[in-house]
């Protein structure tokens, strides 16, 4: 027999009877602006929100920011070099206001390490495309057509020193969510 | 090596270590941010009994779940092996290694191999291991083990990590900077990331539905590793299981917040394939799990998702340290599972508690932890490995209160000889007086003074 085999075999003869699954109850609560409540919740753990009218607007912006900037926001930015960035640009899925994450789908990236290197990571997401907590982001996620895909939430960050925040652990130290109105 | 019993163990980190109380500060301050998270989040209660629920039903139907994780992640090209113990992860890991003869191995924090012994066992095959997690770092550099599930490295102070850092990676002596010092690890550990051709991490989470993995980390060392790396592992417990992608929703809202007081963790990463051009592989462990899942009283501990919420509450945690406990998963949670894996080795543990109740409070999952505590009492004195010092005296103790007047005769005797001989009383409960004093002893029973009462009144 395989391990496979004498794993769930034990499994199945240990396992207690069948409970039910609750389901997931609605865990809303009342209005509040969205954006609002998500750019304090994001500066409350180091990141910061900025509001562009349109996705060109917010491309105008990035093509004037200062440093080494390496932006993966369009199937042509497909350059990688060596040297680590200061600013990396990326696009955002969605964004949660009870939390202040954004799910990045990293499939769309050239690689898979992009969001983690650099200096300053900075996100765009749509902001129609905010959703309360994680109940209903799931609701608009489907990982079976993601290959790798994460929830980014403010700057990398340790306390594993004497409880001392310190961010920019292993990724990036500085983290913004920009939000623009429309596609255009 | 033998393990040392807590209470022996604990005694001599309270009397004899550095910073006794590095651990305490650390764990309160932890449930306090934790506590004012909490409170801001509507509806926290329902979610914890959703939670509980979830886990339950998973556990109660895992074969199905473990299969349907399986079939979905082997679709998504990804390799699933099966061990049934420590010795046999480690095996399949290094067989991965060596098929790719990789020099190294950069591990993010994963308390599975930890309890594994998979360093130890890849290093004595000459594969290096990195540990990536900061606090992980630090005790595999100062050559200790994590004193804390989410903070490895809890135990240890300022001083001592800046110590540790100057005597392995050269930084500057008595320079007590945490920012300086985290930086000096991110630097010394960035070539082993970029150049890595292995990656290891732990799993939070497990989804049938989608076959994810999915890993919360604060740093990115998880993710930085296993992306930058073309072979990425993870190892998991059965029982990190997750029927769909939704129920995700639910532990990910609990799981930061319990754990240090955030409402998500910087990085929440879901892997359902492995990167084009590299390799996947997820290591399913039982390692007693299945055994566990069979002990009516004590199934349920398997709900836990490693937050550390009641290691930060437990007050016997905080005054005795995590490595009292002698094994890799400490405090509470750790006391009601040990003694599933090995009865013999680890009987002390269910003794190291108040019974306050309090992890039981905090659990996300809503283990009934002092419940199932006192559970095991009751089984490691029937299976009579208890110590002769605790059960002598109980013996004794049950006969003379089945016996009302061998009572009142014992309770006389007691009055007299605490009176004549308190030093003597006193060193008698020695372990009890150390920082006690005995109480004062009344002159008669309450039995006498009720009966003499009751006869004043009724007249």
């Amino acid at each position: 027999m395989t391990s496979r085999e004498i794993i769930l075999g034990k499994i199945r003869k240990n396992k207690p009877d069948s409970i039910e699954h609750p389901g997931i109850p609605d865990f809303s609560w009342p209005g509040e602006d969205p954006i609002d409540r998500f750019g304090v919740k994001l500066s409350q753990i180091g990141g910061e929100v900025q509001l562009v009218e349109s996705y060109t607007e917010a491309l105008q912006k990035v093509d004037k920011l200062e440093g080494n900037v390496v932006k993966y926001l369009v199937s042509e930015d497909r350059v990688l070099n060596d040297e680590e960035p200061e600013t990396t640009v990326i696009n955002g899925e969605l964004a949660v206001v009870e939390n202040a994450a954004v799910f990045v789908n990293v499939d769309r990236l050239p690689e898979r390490f992009v969001p983690f290197l650099g200096e300053r990571l900075i996100v765009l997401v749509q902001k129609d495309k905010i959703y309360k907590h994680l109940h209903e982001a799931y609701d608009h996620l489907d990982l079976n057509q993601i290959g790798f895909g994460i929830y980014i939430a403010g700057p990398s960050a340790t306390a594993d020193i004497a409880q001392i925040l310190v961010r920019g652990a292993h990724g990036p130290s500085k983290m913004e969510v920009w939000f623009y109105n429309d596609r255009k | 090596m033998a393990r040392v019993k807590h209470a022996k163990a604990a005694a001599n980190y309270i009397h004899h270590s550095k910073n006794p109380k590095a651990q305490h500060n650390a764990a309160s301050h932890l449930r306090k941010k934790r506590d004012r998270e909490v409170i801001n989040v509507p509806g926290w209660e329902h979610l914890r009994e959703t939670a509980s629920q979830i886990k339950m039903h998973t556990l109660s139907n895992l074969d199905k779940y473990l299969e349907e994780f399986e079939r979905k992640a082997t679709q998504n090209g990804v390799k699933v092996h099966w061990a049934q113990d420590g010795n046999e992860m480690n095996e399949i890991v290094y067989g991965i290694l060596d098929q790719h003869q990789v020099p190294y191995l950069v591990k993010s924090k994963s308390m599975l191999t930890e309890e594994c012994h998979l360093n130890d066992y890849l290093e004595k095959r000459g594969i290096d291991v990195f540990d990536t997690d900061l606090g992980e770092r630090i005790v595999q550099l100062s050559k200790e083990t994590p004193s804390h599930i989410v903070v490895p490295a809890m135990h240890k102070t300022r001083e001592d990590i800046s110590e540790l850092f100057h005597d392995t990676m050269k930084t500057e002596k008595g320079n007590l900077d945490a920012k300086y010092l985290t930086l000096a690890a991110r630097k010394d550990l960035r070539e082993k990331f970029m150049n890595a051709r292995a990656a290891l991490t732990g799993v939070n989470f497990g989804v049938a539905e989608t076959g994810t993995v999915t890993i919360a980390t604060n740093e990115g060392n998880a993710d930085l590793g296993v992306n930058k790396a073309p072979v990425q592992i993870h190892c998991m417990g059965l029982e990190k299981m997750v029927p769909r992608q939704m129920d995700l929703s639910v532990f990910l809202r609990l799981l930061g917040r319990s754990a240090t007081g955030q409402s998500i963790t910087t990085y929440s990463s879901h892997y359902q394939r492995p990167k084009p051009g590299g390799e996947m592989h997820i290591v399913l462990v039982d390692n007693g799990r299945s055994k566990h899942l069979g002990m009516e009283d004590f199934w349920t501990a398997l709900k836990c998702i490693r937050c550390g919420a009641c290691m930060n509450t437990c007050p016997v945690y905080r005054s005795g340290g995590g490595h009292s406990y002698g094994y890799t998963v400490p405090g509470p949670i750790g006391s009601i599972i040990t003694p599933a894996r090995d009865i013999n080795q680890y009987d002390d543990l269910p003794f190291a508690s108040s019974l306050c109740g309090s992890c039981s409070d905090v659990c996300p999952v809503k283990i009934d932890i002092h419940g199932q505590l006192l559970k095991w009492r009751e089984v490691i004195v029937d299976h009579g490995i208890v110590d002769k010092s605790k059960s002598i005296p109980m013996k004794m103790g049950s006969k003379v209160l089945s016996k009302p007047s061998w009572y009142r005769f014992a309770g006389s005797i007691a009055r007299k000889v605490m009176k004549q001989f308190p030093g003597l009383v006193s060193s008698m409960v020695k372990d009890w007086t150390r920082g006690r004093e005995l109480p004062e002893v009344p002159k008669e029973s309450f039995r006498s003074w009720y009966i003499k009462n009751k006869k004043k009144n009724d007249k």
